[in-house]
């Protein structure tokens, strides 16, 4: 999903870096405050990082024959929401710019929009409408956590068409690129955390309860 | 059944998504879709030309270590975190041994 530097009039950076700029000063703020009301977040809040870290730095190859970053941004959607997960995104697409060259300062608005905003936002919603029906724990996460991944690369190809038109055709073809590419990629990433969230709700319910709206488990193991 | 069957089953799921991948391409780079992305814009618009340039680009061989460090630093965190969690819940456990 990183638009490369330079790839993006200046137009473009200026207003995806003008809408992001809410989201992150909204999510700093939000940060400092879960830190003060509760310092045992910190720990939560290390670990959405880590998995951003993680995941991002990794190029998984894709039944495409091509291969991609998966976004890692699932996790910190689920405990925290938008916000703070723009911020976290914003640590990620910085080091990147910085020491690997990957995305870019000029794009760096653009990049954090789809990423840190736009994945997690749609992935917020479909987290909270799922809650709200009482899907399955697991089913949860995995859809979340895709649809973060995925949304993610749909904006990409969105802001590159509005760059880049006519605005359908162009839309298609960076679609092809991206979006397509992802689609197994998100399904990976979706797996994983599943896997991890079950773990995290079993080692330590007190950090998973107020999210997942369990009550903590008592001993169902066999 | 018990859980640890289920995440073998998801991890498995996850090697073959990823295998298949490589199977199913044989020969293939595997490019990055970021680059991709960059030639679709040439052919959208053979003239454009980037205006601002990194700053700073990793050769090939650094990019790979800092690629790797980006890594680490992620996955020493998420390992600290579940080592931590071993050790807290050790006492209860042994609780649970006595009774």
């Amino acid at each position: 999903m990183h638009i490369m530097e330079g790839y993006l009039d200046i137009i473009w950076c200026l207003l995806w870096a003008a809408l992001s700029i809410p989201f992150l000063v909204y999510g700093f703020y939000s940060i400092k405050r879960i830190i003060k009301d509760d310092p045992g977040q910190k720990t939560v809040l290390a670990l959405s990082g880590a998995f951003i870290f993680v995941l991002s730095s990794l190029k998984l190859p894709s039944v495409t024959g091509s291969s991609s970053h998966p976004t890692g941004t699932g996790f910190s959607t689920m405990f925290y929401g938008v916000g703070v997960t723009s911020v976290l995104a914003l640590i990620v697409l910085v080091f990147q710019a910085l020491l690997l060259a990957h995305g870019g300062l000029t794009t760096l608005g653009a990049n954090v929009f789809s990423m840190g905003i736009a994945g997690p936002f749609i992935a917020y919603m479909a987290f909270k409408a799922m809650t709200k029906a009482g899907v399955a724990t697991p089913v949860k996460v995995f859809i979340t956590v895709m649809l973060a991944d995925l949304a993610t690369y749909v904006m990409t190809s969105i802001q590159l068409a509005l760059a880049f038109g006519p605005f359908t055709e162009s839309l298609t073809d960076f679609l092809a690129v991206f979006a397509v590419t992802q689609i197994p990629l998100g399904i990976v990433e979706g797996i994983l955390f599943a896997i991890f969230v079950d773990y995290l709700e079993r080692a330590r319910p007190d950090l998973t309860e107020k999210v997942l709206l369990r009550k903590r488990r008592v001993a169902v193991e066999p | 059944m018990n859980h640890r069957y289920y995440y073998a089953l998801g991890f498995a799921a996850v090697a073959m998504l990823l295998i298949s991948a490589m199977l199913l391409n044989p020969g293939s780079e595997f490019g990055g879709t970021d680059d991709s992305g960059g030639d679709v814009i040439g052919d959208l618009d053979p003239d454009y030309e980037p205006w601002f340039q990194s700053l700073w680009e990793p050769s090939g061989e650094l990019e790979t270590l800092l690629f790797c460090l980006q890594t680490a630093i992620g996955a020493l965190i998420i390992g600290y975190f579940i080592g931590s969690n071993r050790q807290r819940n050790r006492p209860s456990q042994a609780e649970q041994g006595k009774v």
